[in-house]
């Protein structure tokens, strides 16, 4: 299935929270990984100067990140597995930010080892894991499917760390490990990779007693091989590899934990503590070489011993937790760089000297901090770039968006208590072009809910909704719900009304295409809002007259979610609304009756799992200690309070009943989901929504994989996505443009409203344009007719190879236009597929192309181009660099940080000027294409005008057309083939891009 | 699913916080084993009422918070301790979860035994079995040199061991900075905790082919018949042992051959392939005993977990107050 939805996320000032728990520097030293306690990993550029910059943050896991490693050999796939508390697995392709593949195992891991021997095994390689779990799994590093375990044959328990240890003086590799009960076990690696093969059981080849727990890590001296670290979090000892025995103790420095440990050279380690200092120790090795000859003689042992030659300087403490590593490359440009990545989400490196030496009276020497940075420091650079974005909009920060899907309606929660709702495209349009008049546009027709000042106890007064003007198109056949916070203890809530309240039919309502049948014989729903404030009480609004319709007093703590009970669970014909408050309270309300059902207020865990059984009238919340309470909405008594077995048992019986009030917004957007497979029947991508509901209830994070599909099914082609993850106070939208529903849009309306010979007047211009480039002319033309009469199917079946290859050798020299866009287009992949709504109008999906084609269109590489989008096709200039989403496998989310190369205005020309060395072909071939068009435009001026903007809506319909052309080869492309193939593909595919405004934007000038 | 809902309708329950209960019987109880009990200060469970904090002005407020989070750090750590070194001693500064040796007596009808449970691991076992067809007895037990290693107590150890050193490796002296760090340590803990009780309290679903592969049934002498399964299991406070009378199947039997997927309790009637080899299971017996030390190591999650949710309320109580602004 090939999507066609376009993402831009749209980031705030404030970088989205990502305390690091895993860190990982790639062989190439060109990435930086982290992976963090909210469950994203996120990528970072490492420059050969040690700066560091975020480039794309990848979303997918549901839990904290425990480990990170590589997948593959470097050099030949770039990959990166990722595994995580509660078992998930995913492989990423660090190039591109795709999801490669994921999996979910019930195993924890806690370290991750990669192991391939290429003479004896095929395929890609183990990743050899440990956690919590007895021994080690061995995982295929492709399919991510258990292959064998190691086994021990005796005292089997937890491993906490382990190495791989590759010998060349033995010819074995193996692996080294020590148990959480301090037990060294070795197990033969190579020589066993038949038996692993053919499941027999391996068994170590050593175990020993360390005599000590907490082992932090372990590492073989590769360099002299004799030598072995093994790091405990209250000291470190060496080892002599050969017989195990114990040739040093050096008890941490000033009592700290040490964290873990490495080997710098022979007889040279770093060590690492907890709290983020390192320090580089000597081996006096004059007595070494000598217990080895004489190893069987112990008393030698004490002529080993360590010298403190350097530490690091550390910043200011921010907090404790740090996660470090060591990477040490003997290749020359490479540097030895210790890094440490912080809760704070703070990463450090210190650039550690080839030869370190101590100070000359002997006392350490300090190694200064080499390069840091976090998250906000690049949102800081972004958004000084970026200054006088609106962000502030109505004077107050938004602290909360809700997109309401079926009004198209974007509702912001301010900072200051209002609430102003406001159509999405204008607000998507402001907020990327940064044209502020359009705000001022729109100011009227915003929905001011203006609170006055709050009482000190956190009492406001009640909004007053006066300047009401409302924009609504009244479009929405499925009532939306929704939910969002606004800050944390305020709440906006949109209910379906099932009959009209206040139907406000504003006089400027912009609406080009007249409302269908079925809307005037229907009753217009209504939405109604609801607003919490902060003394927990829950305010009923109308959304379209703003008038607050009910003010419910909870007499709880400030409401941390609210919950509206499925469809089909409802009380005199209405659905119940559930606040979950954040001491652990649970209010029933009944909205319609303007009824308090139910206050549930003796949990002690914080709620977890909620169901309501109609029946008996029973509420069933579930704790986080798996704990149950069953409360009895009739009497407001609590009717039994059960855990362990009985309360799974209880907890199960009732989900059978299917009761389970679910988060709204989810939970209408199923349902939508469900009534649109009911009328349409060809949704391709039900099943998927099936499956996300089920595991939705179990890992509520999850949800929104499942918001994105619904959404982009169930919308017109501009949707806005509030994108809720693990991150609490941070809202980030990201924009859905979808492709294949915005050319059908506009060309549906080509067919309806204009004549076509208007349009063939068009191309015929086009056609002698190209011919008088003297090219292959004859595919295009039938391109270009097929493009416009019958967009999408047509568009399908050109996909074919011999055209594109002319099409290649027509504008090979455009290739570096087609570079940029490629690049950006290569960003999108497989998306779920829109399911065309035909009740968008025009006008705006006019609006959504042009913004999305703004997006895309390689600013500032040739002014006239820029100028020609700017004049005739609508497509403005950015007010900022925009970050695209991009999606893979299984719903796995990546979405670009704002990105440091466009907050270096400098490095960006400098990019530019190489660029354009290359454009002047493009500039020769461009002219040509101009001075014909012009002398077609002077015959034909006269009619031009009056299908200007039907022409215009034509030309972005083209170029969309293209894109989704391209997008879908690619999607093919890449299902079919392996990724390193894909990159090659790519090239070849990368002119297509390229044509699509070169011989566009001439006709548009006309 | 009816009976249970009709059961819930029952008015059972009166106190929703039975656990809290549990500990306040625990500590009012006789305290059997000396130096388990008596080292609790009831009043580190006993806790401020959630709006306390607020009637404070902020900075009284900040240092009664980070008195009042150490005190909470310390009464966790103390809590764990006991859950490990109440049963016995502390090996080297590092609690041992479980290293007692315990007889414990199991009785049925059918099954009678001996078994010594020593840390996790079972060292002795002497089981006497009556079959049901010829009222034959069967005597089994371990092999000396053999020891049976619980997986659940295992893991429950190793869990309890990380909690505990995630709450203490910091220095004595250290201070939190941001109440956000301490959610997340108390995330972490709190989730150590979970897993280690839940380990307690869920025993592995196994197919009877893993049963008899476990290697369980090479550990005896005289060496157990080829018709029967035993397993072991921790459920709650209780050791379980679960054997399995097997009568093997004819290769062409006519019987319809549907394998049984993984179950605590298998039920007589149940199949399975092992070795090319078909059976039935024909009787199921189950005993069980209760552990002691179990029932108190239980009690103890339930108190450290409510602590540290406590612990959790008070940080959200006091960040929600410093973050809040006037408008």
């Amino acid at each position: 299935m090939s999507g066609s939805v376009q993402m831009v996320t749209l980031w705030g000032k404030q970088a989205p929270p990502h305390s690091i728990t895993a860190i990982l520097i790639t062989d190439d030293q060109k990435t930086i990984v982290t992976g963090s306690h909210e469950g994203q990993v996120c990528l970072w550029d490492l420059l050969p100067d040690l700066q560091i910059s975020s480039k794309q943050m990848l979303l997918g896991h549901t839990a904290s990140v425990t480990c990170l490693a590589k997948a593959r050999d470097f050099e030949k796939q770039p990959y990166v597995v990722s595994a995580t508390e509660n078992g998930e697995m995913s492989i990423w392709d660090i190039t591109s930010g795709l999801c490669v593949e994921n999996t979910r195992l019930p195993f924890r891991h806690t370290a991750i080892c990669y192991y391939h021997s290429s003479f004896r095994m095929t395929g890609e390689g183990w990743l050899l894991c440990c956690g919590q779990y007895n021994d080690i799994l061995i995982i295929d590093a492709i399919t991510l499917v258990v292959l064998h375990t190691l086994t021990s044959s005796s005292s089997s328990d937890w491993i906490s760390c382990m190495c791989l240890v590759h010998s060349l003086r033995i010819q074995e590799d193996s692996l080294l490990a020590v148990s959480a009960a301090g037990d060294l076990k070795v197990w033969d690696l190579s020589s066993s990779v038949s038996r692993i093969q053919e499941k027999q059981s391996v068994y170590e080849r050593e175990s020993q007693s360390l005599d000590c727990t907490l082992c932090n890590a372990i590492r073989f001296c590769t360099y002299t091989e004799r030598l072995l670290l093994i790091v405990f979090s209250t000291c470190w000892k060496v080892y002599d590899y050969c017989d195990f025995c114990l040739l040093w103790t050096e008890f941490s420095p000033s009592s700290r934990s040490l964290a873990g440990g490495e080997i710098l050279a022979a007889h040279r380690l770093i060590i690492w503590t907890e709290d983020g200092h390192g320090y580089i120790y000597q081996l006096l090795n004059s007595g070494l070489s000598r217990s080895i000859q004489l190893s069987k003689g112990r008393a030698l042992k004490e002529t080993v011993y360590p010298v403190l030659l350097c530490s690091t300087d550390v910043e200011d403490n921010e907090s404790f937790s740090y996660i470090m590593g060591f990477m040490n490359e003997r290749k020359e440009p490479f540097y030895k760089i210790l890094y440490s990545g912080q809760a704070s989400g703070r990463i450090t490196l210190w650039h550690v000297p080839d030869v370190p030496v101590s100070t000359l009276d002997g006392s350490p020497k300090g190694i200064p901090v080499a390069a840091s940075r976090t998250l906000q420091d690049d949102f800081n650079v972004h958004s000084q770039i970026a200054e006088g974005t609106p962000d502030r909009l109505w004077g107050a920060t938004i602290t909360v968006s809700v997109y309401i899907s079926s009004l198209e309606e974007l509702v912001c929660g301010c900072e200051d208590g209002r609430i102003i709702t406001v159509p999405a495209l204008h607000a998507a349009k402001a907020r990327l072009l940064g044209d502020s008049s359009l705000w001022k546009g729109e100011q009227l027709a915003e929905n001011f809910a203006d609170t006055s000042q709050g009482g000190q106890q956190g009492v406001p007064a009640l909004p007053d909704l006066s300047k009401i003007k409302s924009s609504w198109a009244l479009m929405g056949h499925t009532p939306a719900v929704s939910l969002a916070a606004i800050s944390e203890s305020f709440f906006l809530l949109c209910l379906p009304r099932p009959r009209c309240l206040h139907p406000v039919f504003p006089g400027g309502l912009t609406r080009s295409d007249p409302p269908g049948p079925q809307a005037q014989i229907k009753p217009l729903p209504t939405a109604v809002a609801k607003i919490l404030l902060s003394d927990s009480c829950v305010v009923w609004w109308d959304l379209f007259s703003g008038e607050a319709l009910h003010r419910f007093a909870l007499d709880a703590g400030p409401v941390a979610r609210l919950l509206l009970s499925p469809d089909r669970c409802r009380r005199n014909g209405h659905r119940l609304v559930c606040c979950v408050c954040s001491d652990h309270s649970v209010v029933l309300l009944h909205v319609q009756d303007r009824a308090c059902l139910l206050r549930a207020r003796k949990h002690l865990f914080p709620v977890t799992v909620l169901r309501w059984h109609p029946v008996e009238n029973l509420l069933i919340v579930g704790c986080e200690n798996d704990s149950i309470y069953v409360w009895d909405i009739e009497t407001g008594s609590l009717e039994r309070h059960e855990s362990g077995e009985m309360a799974r048992a209880i907890l199960a019986s009732c989900e059978d009943a299917s009761l389970t009030v679910v988060d709204p917004l989810c939970a209408a957007l199923e349902e939508d989901a469900h009534r649109e497979k009911g009328l349409g029947g060809q949704l391709s991508s039900s099943s998927v929504s099936g499956n996300f509901s089920c595991n939705r209830l179990t890992h509520p994070s999850r949800s929104f994989h499942l918001q994105l599909t619904t959404l982009c099914w169930a919308q017109g082609p501009f949707a806005i996505w509030p994108l809720k993850t693990t991150w609490e106070s941070i809202n980030v939208n990201v924009f859905l443009f979808d492709l294949e529903k915005l050319v059908e849009l506009l060309c549906s309306s080509q067919v309806n409203g204009l004549k076509s010979s208007n349009s063939f007047n068009t191309f015929d211009a086009l056609k002698r344009a190209r011919s008088a480039t003297e090219k292959k002319t004859l595919m295009l033309k039938r391109n270009r007719t097929s493009g416009s009469l019958s967009p999408v199917d047509g568009q399908a079946r050109v996909a074919s190879e011999e055209q594109d290859f002319g099409e290649r050798r027509a504008v090979g020299a455009l290739e570096q236009r087609g570079g940029i866009r490629r690049h950006k287009k290569a960003k999108s992949s497989k998306k779920p597929k829109g399911q065309p709504s035909g009740k968008t109008s025009v006008t705006a999906a006019t609006e959504a192309a042009q913004l999305l084609l703004s997006c895309f269109f390689p600013w500032g590489v040739n002014r006239e181009l820029d100028g020609l989008c700017v004049q005739h096709l609508g497509i403005l200039r950015l007010f900022s660099p925009v970050s695209f989403g991009l999606l893979s496998k299984d719903s796995y989310l990546t979405l670009m940080l704002p990105r440091w190369s466009s907050a270096n205005p400098e490095r960006v020309e400098k990019q530019q000027e190489v660029v354009n060395l290359f454009s002047g072909k493009v500039l020769h071939l461009y002219r040509k294409y101009y001075s014909v068009t012009q002398e077609q435009a002077g015959k034909k001026n006269g009619c031009r005008n009056a299908a200007a903007s039907a022409e215009q809506r034509l030309t972005l319909a083209h170029l969309l057309s293209r894109m989704s052309l391209v997008q879908r080869i690619i999607n093919r492309s890449s299902e079919k083939a392996s990724p390193v193939k894909l990159e090659s593909v790519r090239n070849k595919w990368r002119p297509v891009a390229s044509l699509e405004l070169a011989d566009f934007n001439p006709a548009s000038s006309q | 699913m009816h009976f249970i809902i009709k059961s819930l309708t029952r008015p059972v329950l009166d106190s929703p916080s039975c656990c809290e209960n549990n500990h306040q019987e625990l500590l009012s109880r006789e305290p059997t084993e000396p130096g388990l009990l008596d080292q609790i200060n009831p009043a580190w469970t006993r806790i401020a009422p959630a709006s306390y904090p607020l009637l404070v002005p902020p900075k009284l407020a900040e240092t009664r918070c980070s008195q009042y989070l150490q005190m909470a750090l310390k009464c966790i750590v103390h809590l764990l301790h006991c859950l490990c070194a109440g049963q016995g001693v502390v090996d080297s500064g590092v609690p041992c979860f479980a290293p007692l040796i315990h007889c414990l007596y199991f009785s049925a009808d059918q099954v009678k035994g001996i078994l010594t449970l020593q840390g996790d691991a079972l060292c002795q076992a002497d089981i006497n079995l009556k079959m049901p067809r010829n009222n034959q007895l069967v005597h089994f037990a371990f092999r000396d040199d053999k020891q049976w290693k619980l997986q659940q107590i295992q893991d429950a150890r190793n869990h309890v061991n990380q909690a505990v050193y995630l709450l203490t490796n910091r220095s004595a002296n250290y201070q939190f900075k941001t109440g956000c760090e301490v959610l997340k340590l108390m995330d972490a803990v709190m989730l150590q905790l979970t897993r280690a009780r839940n380990r307690l309290t869920t025993p592995a679903t196994l197919s009877l082919p893993e049963i008899a592969a476990s290697g369980l049934t090479k550990m005896f002498t005289p060496a157990l018949p080829s018709d029967i399964l035993v397993n072991f299991y921790i459920n709650l406070n209780k050791l379980c042992l679960t054997v399995y009378q097997l009568h093997p199947l004819q290769p062409n039997s006519t019987k319809n051959f549907r394998p049984a997927g993984g179950s605590i309790l298998h039920n007589p009637g149940a199949m399975f392939e092992y070795s090319n080899q078909r059976y039935e299971v024909s009787h199921v017996h189950k005993v069980e005993c209760v552990v002691p030390w179990l029932n108190d190591a239980l009690v103890f999650f339930t108190v450290s977990l409510q602590l540290c949710q406590q612990l959790k309320d008070k940080i959200a109580v006091f960040s929600g107050y410093w973050n809040y602004r006037l408008y």
